[in-house]
């Protein structure tokens, strides 16, 4: 089999035409079958997820209640985990969008479950074809893109998070949108790049930038910024100038097709939390003299076997240096690009705030795009190689040379392939009679009145309680309940206060609406939970709570912002407030509230100034420049020696009756007869997407400690409604964005476009 | 015929004059074999040997304490396979150990007088070659250091000549193999590696670079390999990069331009310290080099590129490491010597430079052996241990470097050494003048001195890894420590306050008990008392007016240090 090339000038562009096309179909065969051999396992999965998978199944399968339902597919409440939060609010959604149209596709025929894995399996199955193809299209050569296919999912790193196979695989961390962006991200470049140098397929271009951004955020970024490498392919200003025109056409076009996700994005940030439970690592990176070492000891590309990827890596972006075409320019800069900035702020510090989006960027999710232009370089290394060998030998031995060297990457790859098969078969033998057991509880809870269930946290013996390998929260999540457990993601305002749910305290039950504890055989229950079912090792207790609403007091506000506001809420949720239904007013970034009888106004997270009013004032007077209050005002520290954080209340008064109360998904309601000005707490995340009417009208709604929903209400009966109403020009945004599509391909037909 | 003739007969004489020369050199050596030497570096030597050969090279690391780079490790382990078979009981205190263990730089030093023969021969003729060559094998330095201290410095800096050598050949991916191999060996020789990759830039371009840089990464995958086998790598690499910051004092006997400066006081001092203003002295150091370097290569820049030249940066280089950066020791001047004697081949002016740099290592070398084992020298106690000749050492190792320097500064050009001059007196200006306006997070610089019972130091992570709580209160910002532990900043009267939280790690048992305080100027500023339990951080905000060096201190409350962690939180100085 010998492969020739020749450089075939076609109106005025090179391409590098290959005579034997067909012997890279037949080695991409190859790969497939081997493929095929290693992921069969995550085809044949019939055990539930224990990673982020199910996070993202449980997201396609709200969407899924949301398509019979009549509702918001992209936009919707989702109560399943921190308190509720509007997942697709906040968090992109083509992955899951995809998986539902497959399923109907299907016609249903399928489990979810099962076509989630399949695309998993389809995804990494074609990815190395993908990426030849999409190479190719880059103007790589032919054994150039073949290398970097054989290369495509060889990486194993420490960390993980890069583009592995245990990034996506049932034992490993269910990376679920990381993986359709790493399937879209040469796609679409490849696209980019036509357009830029062809002035062709705008449409298609913007089209694919779009999904890629919907599919992950941080990798449509990445391709934007990436797309800047295009205008060096030819160091001539006039051609550069066209192109860059071009490219400002697809940036343009692509702002304006994703504002309607951007906008209310921005719009909503306060209610979009960082965890302080989050690493600063997840954040900022690991910096040059960590990143370096793992890179020059194997440990990023390499762990745990012989550095094969690691040197034809370094090797091929040192080997690419002085290289005139433009592919290995594109790899290199790629790869030195992202390198530089995976190291990330403990390197570069303030300089990165430069970067578009930096502030939301978790740096060290960057090490992808290094995996994607490290397989770039690796492949150029090793078709150079084999290039050099066929050269000075024959096909035949550069071929085996090469096949060799890989050996310890398919030897790795075999082992990991073991270990996911023989994880997933030990869990199936695991599991027993607990799965029938536990669905008969799953059963009984959906029987219930609606409300939350405790199952454990992952940071107590819950973590512990499992069915087979996988701990009951994700079974409990794969059945669409809400539980004060696992939390996949951190940015509900409620997300780290429900970490400190404290299951020794019956007023946090009824703070956070858990109506049910579901306890191993082992653990003993406590004195207020009643025991409602005994199935195997699994214990199911009713606690008594007022539903997911409450009538409350709210003396006492707090001025601050999403991250000041910490210490505080958690200092509250330990006090004995919450069980004397006194609750704090909390605003963020908003200083104009008035009407409390003490005001905390956050500095920062830990310093504070407090107003107290005079109790011979009015209640509703305004608060700051008043000489009233300007008296009492003190300057403190929340843990400094003598501050009194909350002023003590009068014996708990009665404030009212609530009935008739109502839940769905994004629609709530109960009936409340007020006997005294009270306010109603909705025990659910604040969202300023939530739109409450009392008796009809259009009411505000307020944040209360420690993230929770309320609604001021004076005495007399009302019906109280809540709504999670995504706002209406999200969606003519859209519909706007795939018109102003179909319009720029009208002008490109024109050749209005340069 | 007859010239032929004579020009054979010349090279057998040349021969035998070597040989000659090389037995007198090894004879000398061998004399001294069994001198004590610096004891703590051969006792070392022998324990790494022994151990890289009973539990093999790459536990080495894990086994005991050793911070040598893999290259000189092969060594000493073909040593041990050799003495195990004299002696399956490693016996150390046998003349054979201490043979085998100082044979590789005697070795190591007749190679290079061989070298300095055959480089200059050619060039200069055979007496004079020879005479060079005898001023490096019998420089008492060099004897001082191989034969009788027992270092290996000449090992690396042999397999660097080979390197300069095989540039001068135009032989660049041999030479950069050979200088990864030196810097595997010894890291200093680091110092090397620009010039060599811009010498073969400048011959060859880019694409010779690039296959150099290659050619570079690969020796050091090959040789560090057995390491790859083993998944050990990264320990290597953590003993690479971990030689900076290992030892950070100002100068570790290295009697040079910080050991001037500091009086003799250098070794202790930190450099973690700051120069009058905002810039540390290791900052300081590694800018001097930076712009050292620049020279270098705008020396290299300029037309001829010649041998002398090459030889000269090389030993300007090894000579700069020396002077200007902190943290060195009195050793790292050693590989100057063969470069500046290729150098100095036609230069009487450089030759006077070698003979009293020499002179001034010898002394060096000599005075710190005095001091450090001062029982194995009674007599000269009073000269070694007392007078002030470190300082003068000192003084004329600067006066030396400045006259290099300006020697090659001539051949550069005055405006280039002007503007060189000008940043250096920019640097030293703004560190005067600029002073802090902002708060600092005291986690954002580093403490020079720390010390704990259990565990490492962390920033922004409790000693554990884990985020920094005290009772469920969790920062971003902060120290995480064990008790007993004292950790010291050097904050230089520059700030007006401290302000800050400390308590208990929510990783402790419960019901520990722990005591925090803080020291200025060694007088208690802060104190918690006995804390125990799980209780909120505890706030303070001290004033740390006039103080030069702050203290925190965490210690048990009396009940034993077991699981005291304590964690120093959002520590904030305030101007």
């Amino acid at each position: 089999m010998r492969i020739s090339q020749k450089n075939v000038v076609s109106s005025g562009k090179a391409y590098i035409i290959d005579q034997h096309q067909s012997s890279y179909l037949i080695g991409l065969f190859l790969i497939e079958a081997v493929l095929f051999y290693l992921l069969l396992p995550e085809l044949l999965v019939n055990t539930p997820d224990t990673n982020d998978s199910v996070f993202h199944l449980s997201l396609v399968q709200s969407m899924n209640e949301e398509l019979q339902n009549g509702g918001n597919l992209i936009d919707h409440w989702v109560p399943y985990w921190s308190l509720g939060y509007p997942v697709f609010h906040h968090y992109q959604y083509f992955p899951h969008l995809a998986t539902l149209g497959a399923n109907y596709l299907l016609l249903d025929s399928v489990p979810l479950f099962h076509v989630y894995h399949g695309i998993i399996f389809f995804l990494l199955l074609t990815f190395p074809l993908n990426l030849f193809f999409s190479l190719k299209r880059l103007e790589f050569p032919s054994q150039h893109a073949f290398a970097a296919a054989v290369l495509s999912l060889a990486i194993v790193s420490k960390d993980g998070y890069g583009l592995e196979m245990s990034s996506y695989t049932w034992s490993g961390f269910g990376m679920y949108a990381q993986l359709w962006a790493m399937y879209l991200f040469p796609i679409t470049l490849a696209c980019m790049y036509r357009t830029v140098i062809t002035g062709r397929n705008f449409p298609l271009a913007i089209l694919m930038l779009w999904l890629l951004s919907i599919s992950q955020m941080l990798f449509g970024l990445a391709a934007a910024i990436t797309s800047v490498i295009f205008l060096f392919r030819d160091l001539d200003i006039r051609t550069g100038l066209k192109r860059f025109r071009r490219l400002v056409i697809i940036g343009l076009g692509f702002l304006a097709c994703i504002a309607y996700f951007v906008l209310p994005l921005f719009l909503d940030s306060p209610y979009h939390a960082r965890s302080l439970y989050d690493s600063m690592e997840k954040f900022d990176s690991y910096g040059l003299t960590y990143i370096f070492s793992q890179i020059v000891s194997g440990q990023l590309f390499d762990y745990g076997r012989l550095p094969v990827f690691t040197v034809l890596c370094v090797s091929g972006a040192l080997l690419c240096l002085p290289k005139r075409p433009f592919f290995y320019r594109f790899a290199v800069i790629g790869f030195v690009l992202w390198l530089a900035l995976y190291l990330g702020r403990p390197t570069w510090g303030s300089l990165l705030d430069v970067m578009p989006l930096s502030g939301a960027i978790h740096f060290h999710r960057l090490v992808a795009l290094v995996d994607f232009f490290g397989i770039l370089t690796a492949g150029i290394c090793l078709a150079e190689l084999f290039l050099f060998l066929k050269l000075k030998s024959n096909f035949y031995i550069a071929t085996t040379a090469c096949v060799l060297l890989l050996i310890p990457v398919a030897q790795s790859m075999h082992k990991y392939r073991e270990k996911n098969d023989t994880i997933i078969k030990n869990n199936i033998e695991k599991i027993g009679s607990d799965n029938e057991d536990l669905a008969s509880v799953i059963q009984k809870i959906k029987s219930m009145p609606d409300g939350r269930v405790h199952p454990g946290r992952r940071a107590n013996w819950g973590n512990e309680f499992k069915v087979g390998d996988v701990p009951v929260f994700h079974h409990l999540s794969n059945a669409g309940i809400s539980a004060v457990s696992y939390l996949p993601f951190s940015w509900a305002t409620t997300a780290d206060y429900s970490l400190n749910f404290n299951e020794y305290r019956q007023d946090h039950f009824d703070m956070f609406n858990v109506k049910y504890l579901l306890l191993p055989e082992s653990r003993p229950a406590p004195v207020f939970a009643t025991e409602i079912l005994k199935k195997g090792q699994f214990h199911l207790y009713k606690i008594a709570t007022t539903g997911f609403f409450k009538l409350v007091e709210s003396p006492m506000a707090l001025y601050g912002n999403k991250e000041s506001i910490w210490h505080w809420n958690l200092e509250w949720l330990r006090s004995p407030l919450p069980g004397e239904g006194q609750f704090m007013s909390i605003y963020l970034d908003d200083h104009t509230r008035s009407g409390y009888q003490n005001s905390i106004f956050l500095k920062d997270r830990l310093k504070f100034e407090r107003h107290d009013e005079v109790a011979s004032e009015p209640p509703a007077t305004g608060l700051s420049g008043e000489k009233s209050t300007a008296d009492r005002l003190e300057s403190s520290n929340i843990f400094a020696r003598d501050t009194q954080l909350f002023r003590p209340n009068g014996p708990a008064r009665h404030l009212g009756e609530l009935r008739d109360e109502f839940s769905s998904k994004n629609h709530y309601a109960v009936t409340a007869e007020v006997v005294s000005a009270s306010v109603l707490l909705f025990k659910m995340t604040y969202h300023p997407l939530w739109q409450a009417r009392v008796n009809g009208q259009l009411t505000d709604t307020m944040m209360l400690s420690p993230g929770l929903t309320g609604i001021k209400l004076e005495p007399g009966e009302h019906r109280i409604e809540l709504r999670y109403s995504p706002r209406a020009w999200k969606m003519n945004l859209l519909l706007l964005s795939l018109v102003m599509l179909i319009t720029l391909g009208l002008f490109e037909r024109k050749k209005w476009l340069p | 015929m007859a010239t032929v003739d004579a020009r054979s007969a010349q090279l057998v004489r040349d021969r035998y004059l070597l040989l000659a020369l090389l037995l007198v050199a090894a004879f000398i050596r061998i004399f001294y074999i069994s001198a004590a030497g610096y004891e703590r570096d051969i006792e070392l030597f022998k324990i790494w040997s022994e151990t890289a050969t009973l539990h093999g090279i790459t536990n080495i690391y894990e086994k005991t304490w050793c911070d040598y780079n893999p290259g000189f490790l092969y060594v000493l382990n073909v040593i041990g396979h050799i003495y195990q078979y004299f002696s399956p009981s490693f016996e150390r205190d046998t003349y054979l150990f201490q043979f085998l263990i100082k044979l590789p730089s005697i070795l190591a030093d007749l190679a290079i007088t061989a070298l300095i023969f055959l480089q200059l021969r050619n060039k200069l003729g055979s007496k004079p070659a020879l005479l060079s060559a005898a001023f490096f094998a019998f420089n008492p330095a060099i004897i001082l250091n191989s034969a009788y201290w027992g270092q290996v410095d000449t090992v690396p800096t042999l397999i660097a000549l080979l390197a300069i050598i095989a540039l001068k050949e135009d032989h660049f991916r041999l030479s950069v193999a050979l200088i990864t191999t030196a810097i595997l060996t010894k890291t200093q020789m680091v110092m090397l590696l620009p010039i060599i990759l811009f010498v073969t830039y400048k011959r060859r371009g880019l694409v010779e670079l690039a296959s150099c840089l290659v050619v570079a990464w690969l020796s050091y995958v090959i040789i560090i390999f057995p390491f790859f086998i083993d998944g050990k790598a990264h320990i290597v690499v953590e003993k690479l990069l971990g030689a900076v910051g290992a030892y950070p004092f100002l100068s570790l006997n290295a009697y040079n331009f910080w050991w001037l400066i500091s009086g003799g006081t250098a070794r202790d001092v930190l450099d973690t310290g700051y120069f009058y203003g905002l810039l540390s002295y290791k900052s300081i150091g590694l800018i001097m080099l930076g712009l050292l370097f620049a020279l270098l290569i705008h020396h290299l820049n300029k037309k001829p590129l010649s041998e002398k030249k090459i030889y000269l940066c090389c030993a300007l280089a090894f000579f700069g490491f020396f002077m200007l950066p902190t943290q060195m020791h009195e050793r790292y001047i050693l590989p100057a010597l063969p470069f500046l004697l290729l150098a100095s081949s036609e230069s009487k002016s450089l030759k006077v430079v070698y003979a009293l740099l020499s002179a001034s290592i010898f002394f060096n070398l000599f005075v710190v052996l005095a001091r450090t084992y001062p029982d194995n020298y009674p007599g000269l106690s009073a000269l070694w241990l007392d007078s002030q000749i470190d300082i003068v050492i000192s003084v004329v190792n600067v006066l030396l470097f400045s006259y290099l320097t300006y020697t090659m500064g001539k051949e550069v050009g005055g405006r280039q050494i002007l503007v060189i001059a000008f940043a250096m007196i920019f640097l030293i200006s703004a560190t005067l003048v600029i002073r802090p306006h902002k708060p600092v997070l005291l986690s954002d610089t580093s403490p020079h001195y720390t010390s704990q019972q259990w565990g490492k130091m962390q920033v922004n992570k409790s000693v554990t890894g884990a985020r920094l709580s005290v009772n469920g209160h969790v920062f971003r910002r902060g120290i995480g420590t064990h008790a007993n532990s004292y950790i010291d900043y050097h904050i230089d009267s520059r700030f007006r306050y401290l302000e800050g939280y400390v308590g208990i790690s929510y990783s402790s048992n419960v019901g520990n008990k722990m005591r925090f305080d803080i020291l200025g100027d060694q007088q208690l500023l802060f104190s918690t008392g006995i804390l125990q339990g799980v209780i909120n951080p505890i706030y303070f905000k001290v004033s740390v007016d006039n103080i030069d060096t702050i203290r925190l201190v965490a210690n048990d409350g009396g009940d034993g240090i077991n699981n005291d962690h304590g964690n120093w939180l959002q520590m904030t100085l305030i101007p």
